[in-house]
């Protein structure tokens, strides 16, 4: 059940959009998410879902591996499609007790719904096709001009591939703490909120000492193999821009200015 | 209890391409009281096995009775049969989380709702029993030792009064005198509480120590199922699946081989040494 949560995993496949410079991804990525806010009417889905679309066809990655992704958010989408329509004023659809249904609740819904859809695909698409070594060394090389202002980025981008590396390692270890307290009677699937919340101190406490634990040997690790940060630090597989990550370059930027006049 | 399986079937990742038949098919029956060791190579399906065992795991077809009740009824209390059948994992140490020994072993009975008097009274015993010392109780347990830890993990586990206890790598990662402590103390307890006990392990000499029996996992199937002189008789399959025979065994028949003794069928330490010791008398002797 814990290990259904695949948002930020990567997915291994040969694909284009798998062996595109990570720099372009990232790039992509963000121009991608800003456009999803450029647009005020339904109109400005149509180009952004078919660009999706394009992207997911083109990796590989089955639609059904990406929905799992999209289940965790379900949660935040129930969320968030009820506050739309129950606290948007407009024309009263439909009314109970203190709750009113307003067309433009209606549609505030929708609209917020949708974007978030797109956007944490959308997102998910990079983590799926960059593997978290590639994702950080297109970071750190996009950001590199920060250094100026004494950004320490490779340290940051070291950490982050770091933790996206650790996800799907923390979540076996908590399934396995989680088996291990119920086969001593722990009971995490009854009562309500609090206590089912407190009946979860039995697993986060060893998965944080665990957390700690592979912290320091990881560090240990590092440094016995002479890590001493990103100063002088050279790679195997320098990034280099290919004819593709150009192409694709210039159709993202056609994509961003279409968007731009969208309604 | 005894415990039966009836061609019990587990699929992980059911209908996506990781799809993996874990275990197929797979039958047994073990009799109250005994002593079964679980062997095979890493990945065979002996983790699957015995989560099924306590239903942690639920099979995707086939039964599990215990006591000739099937566990998958309706009726079948979940919380009984956890209390009944107790599984220590493998590194059980790094499951501790309370602030001091004695709340973490009395974390099991407490789940029970059992009385205050009753959980204490478990916990002192179950201490008692892995031989983890009074002035401990009130000790963190991330300050103690690596062997220390294990116990009042092992202890957590007791404090629920199983009467099956399933220990997967016991000895694992300890020196080879912490390895003796623990088995020497899981066969004592066995003993004394009469209960049925199943070791899964790596090592074939521990297995041919302890056990009385022998079920050997490969590739999602039970491939055999005997006793220890049974199973090791059959030391070319066992080596063909990734698995061996105790390494005394293999000196045995080596000497055999070279004429120097005759009687095969050696799996522990102890006998070889009388056989040898034995032998030896004789060539004196002559």
């Amino acid at each position: 059940m814990i290990r259904d949560i695949t948002i930020g995993q990567y997915y291994p496949s040969e694909s284009v959009i798998h062996r595109l410079d990570a720099r372009v991804k990232f790039i992509g990525t963000i121009a991608y998410i800003i456009s999803l806010f450029l647009f005020d009417t339904f109109w400005g889905f149509l180009p952004a879902f078919v660009w999706l679309t394009v992207i997911i066809v083109l990796s590989g990655v089955p639609v059904r591996y990406i929905a799992k992704g999209l289940k965790a958010m379900l949660f935040l989408m129930i969320f968030l499609i009820l506050f739309n329509i129950f606290l948007t004023p407009g024309e009263v659809l439909a009314e109970w007790w203190i709750f009113k249904i307003t067309d433009n609740g209606l549609i505030n819904a929708a609209f917020m719904v949708l974007r978030l859809m797109l956007l944490v695909v959308g997102s998910g698409m990079m983590t799926y096709t960059t593997t978290p070594s590639q994702l950080t060394a297109g970071m750190e090389s996009l950001f590199k001009p920060l250094g100026i202002f004494k950004v320490p980025v490779h340290e940051v981008a070291m950490m982050m591939s770091i933790a996206l590396r650790f996800i799907p390692i923390l979540l076996e270890e908590a399934d396995k703490i989680m088996k291990a307290q119920q086969a001593r009677g722990a009971d995490f699937e009854s009562g309500n909120i609090l206590k089912r919340a407190k009946a979860l101190i039995p697993v986060l406490v060893p998965l944080f000492v665990s957390a700690f634990r592979r912290a320091g040997e990881l560090a240990e690790a590092m440094e016995a193999r002479c890590y001493h940060g990103g100063k002088g630090r050279t790679k195997l597989h320098p990034l280099k821009f290919a004819k593709r990550d150009y192409v694709s370059l210039i159709l993202l930027i056609g994509f961003v200015v279409g968007m731009g006049f969208m309604p | 209890m005894s415990i039966t399986f009836d061609k019990v079937v587990h699929i992980y990742g059911k209908g996506t391409s990781f799809e993996k038949r874990a275990l197929k098919e797979v039958s047994f029956h073990i009799r109250d009281g005994e002593f079964i060791g679980l062997i095979g190579h890493t990945g065979s399906g002996k983790s699957t096995l015995i989560q099924h065992m306590n239903g942690l795991l639920k099979c995707d077809s086939g039964n599990i009775y215990y006591d000739g009740k099937d566990i998958s009824d309706r009726e079948y209390d979940r919380k009984t049969l956890r209390q009944n059948v107790g599984i220590v994992f493998q590194y059980p140490e790094y499951q501790l989380f309370e602030t001091t020994v004695e709340k973490d072993v009395a974390f099991g009975p407490n789940n029970l709702k059992l009385p205050e008097l009753q959980v204490q009274l478990r916990t002192f015993e179950a201490l008692k029993s892995v031989g983890i010392d009074d002035s401990l109780l009130d000790i963190s347990p991330f300050d103690l030792s690596g062997g220390q830890k294990r116990r009042v993990a092992i202890a957590g586990v007791l404090a629920m009064k199983p009467r099956v206890l399933i220990l997967d790598e016991p000895a694992a990662g300890l020196d080879p005198r912490g390895r003796r402590d623990i088995l020497d103390m899981i066969a004592r307890i066995r003993r004394e509480e009469n209960i049925t006990v199943v070791l899964v392990s790596h090592s074939m000499e521990d297995v041919a120590e302890y056990v009385d029996r022998i079920m050997v996992m490969n590739d999602g199937a039970l491939a055999m199922d005997g006793t220890v002189s049974e199973v090791f008789a059959h030391r070319k399959e066992l080596e063909e699946i990734g698995l061996s025979v105790p390494q005394i065994s293999l000196l045995m028949s080596d000497l055999e081989d070279a004429g120097l003794i005759k009687d095969n069928g050696i799996y522990t330490m102890e006998e070889a040494v009388k056989v040898l010791s034995k032998r030896l008398l004789e060539g004196k002797r002559k």
